[in-house]
């Protein structure tokens, strides 16, 4: 697992400055363990056996347990957050294009698509073994006058 | 087999605190570890007043239901094991911080069927849910798309 470094920048309170084209500082997760999985089920409580039970998971014609979405949602909405400010937020949506297997690398991108009337819309992307979309998501977001 | 005449269903309404022990496992298993998300003094220093909470947070709810999410799916008549998570969204309407304690009210928007791309129906259920703080304020709202597949 890759945790943000001590020295990442501190969550914004206001609005932060973007414009068109601003991208996401580019952050990683993994390889992907099944204690990370297990550590993102017990935090928000998700006990489907499908993502931590073996031989259920193969039961169900599985090569084995998989990542709820919910984790690598909740890594990106953490990072969208911390760039843009968690109370600066207006919208997020996630849509779930493939799946998430122990070992996977992930990496986390975003890009200011428009600003319009003080608000950003923001397309944002979840990638596993390099360039293999798994997610993509947009959001919005007050920003500060350009 | 998911029945049509399940949209407009109430599935009820789940009352939890946004707890900042669990915004604490959060933050950990998302691999952040900056003290902010749980903290009351860290976040006080980065001049937030009181705890933020990250913008999924709210999905907790679900399995604040006595039978964990399982107990929902149960209840709009889907096989656990042929479900995926097709997509999810928040609105963001007013802020929301730890130590709040929330009602979240979910139900059945739609329900549509369509042929997948390799063979076979799919049916893909719409939910939405409402979470509503102490004030009565509508803080998120929250929609998901879940997919069963066919058999």
């Amino acid at each position: 697992m890759t945790a943000t470094t001590p020295s990442a920048p501190p969550v914004p309170v206001a609005p932060v400055r973007l414009t068109t084209g601003d991208e996401m500082p580019r952050a990683s997760f993994g390889p992907v363990t099944r204690t990370d999985i297990v550590r993102y089920a017990g935090a928000g409580g998700d006990l489907n056996p499908i993502h931590h039970d073996e031989p259920f998971a193969t039961s169900v014609g599985l090569p084995g347990v998989f990542a709820m979405g919910m984790l690598h949602a909740g890594v990106l909405g953490n990072r969208l957050a911390r760039w843009v400010g968690p109370d600066n937020l207006r919208s997020f949506a996630v849509r779930f294009t493939g799946q998430v297997w122990p070992g996977d690398e992930l990496s986390f991108t975003g890009r200011v698509a428009d600003v319009t009337d003080g608000i950003a819309t923001l397309d944002l992307l979840v990638t596993r073994a390099g360039d293999e979309p798994v997610l993509t998501a947009t959001a919005t977001a007050v920003i500060a006058p350009g | 087999m998911i029945d049509p005449d399940i949209v407009g269903t109430d599935l009820g309404t789940v009352c939890f605190p946004v707890d900042r022990s669990k915004l604490a496992e959060l933050a950990r298993s998302f691999g952040d570890p900056d003290p902010v998300w749980h903290d009351p003094q860290a976040a006080r220093d980065a001049g937030f007043e009181g705890v933020p909470v990250p913008p999924t947070a709210t999905v907790i709810a679900d399995h604040w239901r006595p039978g964990g999410a399982s107990e929902m799916i149960d209840a709009i008549g889907a096989d656990l094991a042929r479900v995926l998570h097709g997509e999810a969204s928040w609105e963001f309407l007013a802020p929301l911080r730890a130590g709040a304690e929330v009602s979240a009210t979910q139900r059945v928007e739609g329900v549509t069927t369509r042929e997948g791309k390799r063979g076979g129906s799919m049916t893909l259920v719409a939910l939405v849910t409402d979470y509503v703080d102490g004030d009565g304020v509508t803080v998120v709202r929250r929609r998901d798309t879940l997919i069963e597949k066919g058999a």
